[in-house]
């Protein structure tokens, strides 16, 4: 973990201190750790990762560690020899990191902080002991394994989509949706990664990313303010994810 | 698509379970692990046959995934436009329904692609071996974004070479020919599993004829260079075929550019 820092004063302090917790926007999603009571080695530790630093490089050996990001966006990607990257996804607050790596030596994506970012490490070993113990802890993390497929596979479903139209619409549709479960409105949301690493999540090149979503605005569908985009009219972007030929040329 | 049925007239004997130590399928089975110190699994062995669902999307989950004792099931999801997207295939020893599990009624359709026999598996079974669980869940997430990962900037050619690998690695840990094989799925079935249109489809086929790396007639799959498209998806690899970045399924169009990008689902054996 040499990327990451304790956010402030010691580990120890940090560590099992429910107060922190209270305020935490990620803890309706965060698991039960408390139940694993205070000898369960299963109490979290606060980092801050500042944007721009890795917390894991592929190829590095797996630390074992599952972490719950409380604040900021993180992307997970995988880059191939000449430096093209394929982006696996964005991670934002409430979301898992990690979950993949149980059976694993070494880690096969990388995953790097898109803005400041406060994260919550709990240990993987730790977390699935408690499960055996615990009923709520072995139902957070089957809900959340569980989960995981589920959102890779939706990327998988975002890729067979023909058009740019139809990705980038359609990866709307999702966030928004995303953005309104977690927060009542999905009218706004906020684009942090850059065109190019949007690109690399759906298949697309940066261009026709700026493109469409230049496209879009010109239909009516959203207006964009640098990183925000203000959805105004759902509907026309459903349809356009649907493939309807709703877009006016 | 019809429902399943249930032969029982041909089920093992005992009771309607399925006896795991005398099992052939028992090298593979990812469940196999979960068999109990009497190397038995709770099992409901189920026929499937041929273009019968094991389920649909809407159908209750009711605590139950299955593992394939022999046959090919494809799982789809349904796209926003009404159709289906293919997920992937299930082959011997393979889970199917396994994310679902988390889920009341299933999202998506798992479809036999040949006469095939699954064992039905009890949540219950599973939970009580929770590593084993974990293991496989944690696995399947390793999986899915290594198929989601090769459809992204991946030419045609290099997508429909990463599935033969795949396939060639699936069939020799089965103890088949890595060379040879015969497909279950249609044509349709591997263009909506790679996300391109059945005329690029054909249209790499025969590519990878032409370069005399595979021959693909009908059903029957001859790997002729397995070398030659390892290096058509590997990193450092020489020119290939076609290596054009991919916006979608429009472009089968060629260019010298190297492939440059790592074996992945043929790495995930």
């Amino acid at each position: 973990m040499a990327d990451t820092k304790p956010l402030t004063g010691g580990v120890q302090e940090r560590r099992g201190s429910t107060a922190q917790c209270t305020d935490c926007p990620a803890r309706a999603r965060c698991p039960p750790w408390q139940q694993a009571g205070p000898s369960g080695g299963l109490a979290p530790v606060r980092r801050a990762l500042p944007r721009g630093e890795h917390l894991c490089k592929a190829g590095e050996s797996v630390r074992h560690i599952v972490h719950m990001v409380q604040s900021g966006e993180l992307k997970t990607y995988r880059l191939s020899a000449d430096g093209r990257q394929s982006v696996e996804g964005f991670r934002r607050s409430g979301d898992v990191l990690g979950l993949g790596t149980l059976n694993r030596s070494q880690y096969r994506h990388s995953t790097v902080a898109l803005t400041d970012c406060v994260l919550c490490e709990f240990s993987y070993p730790a977390l699935l002991a408690a499960a055996m113990q615990r009923p709520a802890i072995a139902a957070w993390l089957n809900e959340r394994l569980m989960n995981e497929i589920a959102q890779a596979q939706s990327a998988n479903l975002l890729l067979c989509h023909p058009g740019a139209v139809q990705r980038l619409a359609s990866y709307l549709v999702q966030s928004a949706a995303e953005r309104y479960a977690a927060t009542g409105s999905g009218d706004a949301l906020e684009l942090v990664m850059t065109r190019n690493d949007l690109g690399d999540y759906l298949g697309l090149a940066a261009e026709t990313v700026s493109r469409t979503l230049n496209r879009f605005q010109a239909s009516g569908y959203l207006r964009i303010q640098k990183n925000r985009l203000h959805i105004c009219d759902h509907a026309g972007l459903q349809a356009a994810a649907a493939g309807l030929p709703a877009l006016g040329a | 698509m019809s429902t399943l049925s249930i032969d029982t007239s041909t089920l093992p004997a005992h009771g309607a379970g399925a006896d795991c130590r005398s099992c052939r399928t028992a090298a593979v089975c990812a469940l196999a692990p979960g068999a109990g110190a009497g190397g038995q699994l709770p099992a409901r062995r189920l026929r499937v046959a041929r273009g019968e669902a094991l389920f649909c999307p809407g159908e209750p989950v009711a605590d139950r995934c299955f593992v394939v004792h022999y046959g090919v099931v494809k799982y789809s999801l349904p796209t926003v436009n009404g159709q289906h997207k293919v997920i992937d295939f299930a082959m011997s020893g393979d889970v199917l329904g396994l994310a679902a599990l988390g889920f009341r009624r299933h999202q998506g359709s798992a479809v036999a692609l040949v006469d095939s026999e699954v064992c039905e598996v009890h949540s219950s079974a599973l939970n009580g071996a929770p590593l084993l669980l974990y293991g496989l869940l944690s696995e399947q997430i390793a999986r899915e974004q290594l198929i989601a990962h090769g459809l992204r900037h991946r030419s045609a050619a290099q997508r429909l070479a990463l599935f033969l690998l795949d396939l060639s690695q699936r069939f020799q840990r089965r103890g088949y020919s890595a060379h040879r094989f015969r497909l279950s799925m249609s044509r349709q079935d591997i263009a909506s599993f790679l996300a391109l249109s059945a005329e690029c489809l054909s249209r790499e086929l025969s590519g990878l004829r032409a370069a005399g790396l595979a021959e693909v007639s009908e059903r029957e799959v001859v790997l002729r260079d397995l070398g030659g498209l390892y290096l058509m998806v590997s990193d450092t690899g020489p020119p290939c075929l076609q290596s054009a970045p991919v916006d979608g399924h429009s472009s089968c169009t060629s260019s010298g550019a190297a492939c440059r990008r790592p074996t992945d689902w043929a790495a995930i054996t």
